[in-house]
């Protein structure tokens, strides 16, 4: 049978490596005794973790040491760089989305904060903001209805007809229906770092809260709650 | 061997401001440090000796001239790696990464009899190079996180803030990267 716990396959390479937290290996090795094809998958990675401990480290046959000297003599005095050495302010937001992820971070930010006084009780960071969103503020918006909405906070609520783990980041994507089975509107919904909350099952109905956003990119052109901030299972 | 693990610990911070004044010793005291580091991940990214061991060179002068505006925001490690990533990346972009595709390195079947006589040494050459080989078969972005943390020895966090990435993110990729190197070799136990 098909294991659904992404959140623990993640794990897998720190578990590997000895960096996984005391609590999250015990999660981990309890799954294990139960899950014949996590176990299964994790074999093979382990060779594959014993494969590239034997990766062949190079060093270069000639030092340019020399070469760079005469490179950095060669040119003109280096300035001090005024401008800030950061990369950050290359990543600007554009001004409405800014405005959510603005309202999102410092949610998440207090959700931490909360979380330093509960952190030698395991308790997933998905209840943690359950606890913190109040969700009367979150805009209830239909699937169909979805292009009309201009608030950044919403609730929708639908069937999920497909789960999928980005190959380029981890972060988990569902799609939510509000019909199985049949073509119609549809939202993307993305579970992202550091918001941990478990894959819902394909063929459950959800409520799904988070920040609303619409995704312009070539091959995409769909509407989208990203980051989800929680999930209510209806019926699974 | 990890090139982190042969370095000894020093404090650093003097020496990088001493270098952002300057003093060419210290300067390359931090190039000296980094330097079998960097290379490896230049290597791996470009796969050619002769333009690693070139764009080893552009990467440090670059490293020298951007120091002064280093502003201990990030370890100097995460900088310069990411100074190193990206400067392979603008290399690709102008003339594409050399690429021997696995297979090449295979032969036929009589090279790797099992019941040759091979010298040892030569057998394990042949090992090594046949794991370089398929680590150069990933994926650019799955080999940058297996290079970093397999033989440069960075943490999670670490490679997470080179990458600008989550450490989720880093994890992912290391699977994917571990699972690929796997399904690639396991044909070639017998070899290994």
């Amino acid at each position: 049978m098909k294991c659904l716990r992404i959140d623990l396959r993640r794990t897998f390479s720190r578990y590997l490596n000895g960096e996984l937290e005391s609590s999250a290996v015990r999660r981990l090795e309890d799954h294990l005794i139960d899950c014949g094809s996590c176990r299964t998958r994790l074999a093979r990675l382990r060779n594959g973790h014993r494969l590239a401990q034997e990766m062949p480290a190079f060093i270069p046959e000639r030092d340019p040491w020399a070469a760079i000297e005469a490179a950095i003599d060669s040119q003109p005095d280096r300035a001090i760089d005024p401008r800030p050495a950061s990369n950050w302010s290359r990543h600007f937001l554009k001004p409405g989305f800014a405005l959510a992820v603005i309202g999102v971070t410092a949610l998440i930010a207090a959700v931490l904060v909360a979380s330093a006084g509960r952190a030698h009780r395991e308790e997933p960071s998905g209840q943690l903001i359950a606890d913190a969103l109040d969700l009367k503020e979150f805009e209830t918006v239909n699937i169909a209805d979805i292009q009309e909405n201009l608030k950044p906070h919403v609730m929708t609520e639908g069937y999920v007809s497909e789960v999928r783990l980005s190959d380029e980041d981890g972060d988990l994507t569902f799609k939510l229906v509000d019909e199985l089975g049949r073509p119609g509107p549809f939202i993307i919904c993305e579970i992202i770092d550091p918001i941990k909350l478990a894959a819902p099952s394909v063929g459950s109905r959800v409520r799904v809260y988070g920040v609303s956003r619409y995704d312009g990119q070539a091959g995409r052109n769909w509407y989208e709650v990203h980051p989800v901030l929680n999930i209510e299972v209806v019926r699974r | 061997m990890k090139v982190r693990e042969s370095q000894p610990e020093f404090e650093e911070r003097s020496t990088i401001v001493a270098a952002q004044q300057g003093d060419r010793e210290a300067f390359r005291a931090l190039y000296e440090r980094y330097r079998d580091g960097v290379y490896n991940i230049i290597f791996y990214s470009m796969g050619d000796e002769l333009r690693a061991e070139d764009v080893l060179q552009i990467v440090f002068v670059k490293i020298y001239r951007g120091l002064p505006s280093f502003r201990f925001e990030a370890s100097l490690s995460t900088w310069i790696y990411r100074i190193a990533l990206n400067e392979c990346l603008n290399q690709q972009r102008r003339s594409g990464a050399l690429h021997i595709p696995f297979e090449a390195l295979l032969g036929s079947d009589e090279e790797f009899d099992s019941g040759a006589a091979a010298d040892r040494r030569h057998a394990e050459g042949e090992r090594r190079e046949i794991v370089h080989r398929a680590v150069m078969e990933l994926p650019p972005k799955l080999r940058a996180v297996v290079v970093l943390k397999y033989l440069d020895g960075l943490s999670y966090e670490e490679i997470a803030a080179v990458l600008e990435c989550s450490i989720g993110t880093v994890g992912s990729r290391l699977n994917r990267a571990l699972s690929q190197l796997e399904a690639r070799l396991s044909p070639l136990r017998r070899l290994l």
